[in-house]
């Protein structure tokens, strides 16, 4: 039985390198085809995402699952590249630690931003790619099932993925969910076309929002920014009037000096009648003059505010990893003992049943030699009984140990030893 | 259900249900100092538990009082239907939002009116005639949907209030205490308070009218210069100002403004219904029959 990994990701590659052998989609499709093509006893799993290209193939004899470097000429013939361009920077993972790999991968604690969710739906959807092109088989079916099980587990047993860590992400997902229900009858006011709004404008685009108004002292830019998005971009004069009519306001210009003061912000609140307003001052220096928090109903939060979250969150995270490291250490060991399981049961069965047939002949001599001696019932239910007790006994202690074997790195040692000291044969 | 299917329900008592809710509302603190992966199920579990045993003593006692003549007829088994009404919007409520602790607010009063209704248990029931008169089951029921979406609006208020604090003082998100968004909870807060405030009314107006027609028909009336019948008034007066304030001054439909509106509705309520029990309202006055009209 073997189970591999090879491929590549975010730790030890650059982007470029990644862009190289990354799949789309449909070249999933086609790629699993082929490798079936190729590798026709062997599974197959092939996840590529922006961060990571990875392979996964199984088979229950081991001839048959391809080697590493069959996998990597596959992968350079696919792309159309030089196996050397490729190969030293392809890493290649077997047994275990291809199995703690993918566990550690599918839990989101290999990722780029510890605890993103999308891995998660990024393995499932590889995993789905495969069972529809029929690349799956035993060893796939359970390592991946296990692998969402385990991500599952991490979830919701520890806050690693609880704790988000940038800016934009920190301000909409544990600020403004506070503060709105839904975004979609909101209107979000972006003041600034930068690269933070932006990001921002996407996470609130994400909870649906629809009614974005976008304003910049450049037009222009505040008009690229909404045909990128699904905003609508204002002339910079009428930003009294959006201030007025906003729910969230997220500011994120170059200015040096306050865009809003607290003296021009008076006027605004009298027409808003102290409707609440959430803002969120994402510019350094600040664009927003800190006494509108002292307004009724304006909640304004700058860029240190939602930091100290991030700072915090990302200690969290930490605090959490041995936690959700013990989670995968321990699942690693239950998968890799029914998978030992799955390996020494038949030869557990096979060694037991040639002994019963040992026992079974050495009997039946015993029982020609006895003559009358043994044809009361009870003498040859004894006998019969003794022989099977010295059979289990004699068993016993190399079949447990064989049973509570769980390093694969020993187990086969073991497994091969009793088939060699009891000349077992396929 | 034959006899022994149903005897073991005979031994639930009050004590059943109130300690499922203590019980849930000890989980739901909890959530502050620590994560446990199934806790939401069994808060869910427990409550669910309570309303079951809630309702199968109401019910055994509604038969047990129906043979005596007079079923639900005292203000122990009012109380005892506000906490369960309390109890029902509570589940709903924590179900919709299950990540939200809800049960911090609500299980306190739903806790609070079985005290309450413990306190008040000795208070002697209303008579058959008065229990069955048309006015007076309007008065009791009203009174009792009233003052549960009142308690529905005091523990959405008193959230928003928290909430609306901690998000002006910059307070970090606190593990296993998070809240409702301020718009959630302030549209609950408005809705319960405005349907709150017309139950209220139509139990107050019913009860007024109930006192006339017995006034009129040389009945024993509650006289008009009652405490509790001054302090009905000035409720109903408050309720009615409450809801010209929000009509005409709009920074009263929002935010804050409606929250304290609403602690300040919840307590004057608390006064009507703290009048009504010092004065043991219930053994001297008509009042209400709760189901007694409509099943009998």
């Amino acid at each position: 039985m073997k189970l591999q990994m090879i491929g590549c990701s975010h730790h030890h590659t650059d982007v470029a390198f990644r862009e190289k052998l990354a799949f789309q989609p449909n070249q999933v499709v086609e790629a699993l085809a082929k490798m079936r093509t190729a590798f026709p006893q062997s599974e197959a799993v092939l996840i590529s995402t922006c961060n990571r290209v990875e392979i996964y193939t199984a088979a229950e004899n081991e001839k048959d699952c391809p080697s590493a470097q069959q996998l990597i000429n596959f992968v350079a013939n696919y792309h159309g590249l030089a196996v050397d361009e490729i190969a030293t920077d392809l890493r290649s993972l077997d047994g275990e630690d291809a199995i703690r790999h993918l566990f550690t991968m599918a839990a989101s604690l290999d990722s780029m931003v510890i605890g993103e969710a999308q891995i998660l739906s990024q393995v499932k959807q590889a995993y789905d790619m495969a069972n529809q092109g029929e690349n799956t088989g035993p060893l796939t079916h359970s390592s991946f099932q296990a692998a969402m099980r385990v991500a599952k587990r991490v979830q919701t047993e520890t806050n690693i993925h609880r704790k988000r860590v940038s800016i934009p992400s920190v301000a909409v997902a544990d600020y403004a969910s506070q503060f709105f229900e839904r975004f979609d009858d909101k209107v979000i006011l972006v003041i600034g076309a930068g690269e933070i709004g932006e990001e921002t404008l996407q996470y609130l685009i994400d909870k649906n929002a629809r009614d974005i108004r976008i304003i910049n002292r450049n037009h222009q830019r505040a008009v690229d920014l909404a045909s990128r998005t699904t905003g609508e971009a204002y002339p910079w004069e009428q930003l009294d009037n959006l201030l007025v009519d906003a729910d969230l306001i997220v500011s994120a210009t170059g200015a040096t000096e306050p865009i809003v003061t607290a003296e021009a912000f008076q006027a605004v609140a009298e027409k808003r009648y102290q409707r609440p307003l959430f803002i969120l001052d994402l510019a350094v220096p600040r664009d927003i003059d800190p006494a509108l928090s002292d307004f009724l109903g304006v909640y304004l939060y700058s860029i240190d505010d939602l930091q100290d979250v991030c700072d915090r969150n990302r200690k969290a995270r930490k605090r959490e990893w041995p936690k959700a490291e013990s989670i995968i250490d321990e699942e690693v060991v239950r998968f890799m003992t029914d998978l030992y399981r799955r390996v020494t049961g038949p030869w557990i069965g096979r060694l037991k049943q040639q002994a019963n047939e040992i026992k079974a002949a050495e009997l039946e001599r015993l029982l020609n030699k006895l003559g009358d001696a043994a044809q009361d019932p009870k003498v040859r239910k004894e006998i019969e009984v003794s022989l099977g007790r010295v059979v289990n006994k004699l068993l016993h202690p190399p079949l447990e140990s064989l049973r509570d074997e769980v390093n694969p790195e020993e187990g086969p040692g073991l497994l091969d030893a009793l088939k060699k000291l009891f000349q077992l044969k396929d | 259900m034959n006899g022994s299917d149903a005897g073991w329900m005979t031994k639930i008592s009050l004590s059943c249900f109130a300690f499922s809710y203590l019980l849930a509302m000890i989980l739901e603190v909890s959530r502050l100092f620590f994560r446990a992966p199934i806790r939401f199920l069994v808060i869910v579990g427990m409550t669910f538990a309570g309303i079951f045993a809630h309702t199968v003593y109401l019910w055994l006692k509604f038969q047990e009082d129906f043979s005596g003549g007079t079923p639900m007829s005292s203000w122990y088994d009012w109380c005892l239907m506000v906490s369960l009404a309390v109890a029902f919007t509570y589940v709903i409520i924590a179900i919709k939002k299950n990540e939200n602790s809800i049960g911090i607010f609500f299980l306190p009063l739903i806790l609070m009116f079985i005290a309450v209704a413990l306190m008040v248990e000795d208070y002697e029931a209303f008579s058959n005639s008065e229990a069955t008169n048309v006015w007076a089951i309007t008065h009791g029921v009203t009174l009792l949907l009233g003052t549960s979406a009142m308690m529905v609006a005091f523990g959405a208020g008193v959230m928003y209030l928290v909430h609306a604090f901690r998000l002006k003082k910059k307070l970090p998100p606190r593990l296993g205490f998070r809240l409702p968004s301020l718009e959630w909870l302030e549209q609950c807060n408005r809705h319960a308070l405005f349907y709150a405030t017309g139950l209220i009314a139509a139990g107050l107006v019913s009860g007024a009218i109930m006192n006339i027609l017995k006034s009129t028909q040389n009945q024993t009336a509650i006289p008009w210069t009652n405490s509790v019948i001054i302090s009905s008034g000035v409720l109903l007066i408050w309720l009615i100002t409450v809801t010209i304030f929000e009509a005409v001054y709009k920074p009263a439909r929002q935010g804050r403004k409606i929250a304290y509106l609403t602690l300040a509705s919840f307590v004057f309520l608390a006064m009507v219904l703290g009048f009504v029990f010092m004065a043991e309202h219930a053994g001297q006055t008509d009042s209400i029959s709760l189901v007694t009209g409509v099943l009998k």
